[in-house]
């Protein structure tokens, strides 16, 4: 991820969350099935990504910095599980925002298929 | 000097309404861009690199990812293409003063122009063959492909601009206005580039 402009502890949360459902990101991952992976990427800004997962996921700013920070240091980072479909929607989503996102089966979870 | 301002909030919602100036020579860009990103949509095939990293795959698994694109059909092709339709319209609608350009950004499009901003960014990034994190950067003049780097810096400063505007909001009063620092589009061309035409800039050595 590009660092330029990081975001700053204590910002407040972006203005535009139209999709929220914080449900489908649980401890309990394995009940869903399916996980949606953001990717590493050496162009994003760090700033857009905690943008783009607030946008979507309806997530606090810290939570979607958190993500965004595994993100940068691990090279990925699962930013929601749930059902295939609505799995299917959330990365068609962050590929319109740029982000390199995946479906993924969990292991040993109860996938819906 | 590129600039950003907030013209008004919402004292309920907190929705901010923000004026993008942009001086004549980067609104010529800005103006070009929609076209150009239009041109490679529409030729896929000798553009392929750049189209597969605005369109990246949702499976690991082939056999998937094969299905999902052919459940998807050009869907995501046509929803690029109305992004940037709506992005010139905007630019049709702005403000001009002489050859200046001022955008009024909202909620809704203050998002289509980051997403707007990024997808030039991902193109001319893999068209420069970028494939590891670059920082904050020089652009190197020396460099047969400045102006594509030169570009690249300045849509990502615009976009951080937007961003870090966006997050800290709250604590802005009604004359809020930031300018792009002309040390965000350093032209130095002393230093030896770190990355293909590019020199890292250690300022930002502490994000990685």
């Amino acid at each position: 991820m590009n660092p330029v402009a990081p975001p700053r502890a204590g910002s407040s949360d972006t203005e535009a969350v139209p999709v929220v459902d914080p449900v489908t990101h649980t401890d309990n991952q394995a009940s869903f099935g399916w996980s949606v992976i953001v990717w590493d990427d050496p162009v994003n800004l760090m700033s857009y990504v905690v943008y783009v997962i607030q946008t979507l996921f309806g997530y606090p700013r810290a939570k979607a910095t958190e993500l965004m920070m595994e993100v940068h240091e691990t090279g990925r980072s699962v930013v929601a599980t749930t059902e295939r479909e609505k799995g299917e929607y959330y990365v068609t989503r962050l590929h319109g925002y740029g982000l390199q996102a995946t479906l993924e089966k969990v292991s040993g979870g109860g996938g819906d298929e | 000097m590129t600039s950003l301002k907030l013209v008004s909030r919402d004292d309920e919602t907190g929705a901010c309404h923000w004026r993008l100036h942009v001086p004549p020579l980067e609104a010529s860009i800005l103006d070009q861009l929609p076209q150009r990103l239009e041109d490679l949509l529409r030729s896929p095939q000798e553009n392929r690199r750049i189209i597969d990293r605005l369109f990246p795959r949702s499976y690991e698994d082939p056999e998937e990812e094969r299905e999902n694109r052919r459940l998807l059909g050009e869907s995501l092709f046509d929803a690029r293409k109305v992004m940037l339709g709506e992005v010139r319209a905007m630019l049709a609608a702005a403000k001009r003063e002489g050859e200046a350009l001022d955008l009024d950004l909202d909620g809704p499009h203050v998002d289509l122009w980051l997403r707007f901003l990024n997808d030039a960014r991902l193109v001319v990034a893999t068209d420069l063959g970028i494939e590891k994190n670059i920082g904050s950067s020089k652009v190197d003049w020396s460099h047969p492909r400045a102006p594509q780097y030169a570009l690249l810096e300045y849509l990502g400063a615009v976009e951080a601009l937007i961003l870090d505007a966006m997050a800290h909001a709250d604590g802005f009063d009604d004359r809020f206005e930031c300018d792009l620092d002309d040390d965000d589009i350093d032209d130095d061309d002393d230093d030896i580039d770190d990355v293909d035409g590019i020199e890292n800039d250690d300022s930002f050595d502490d994000e990685m």
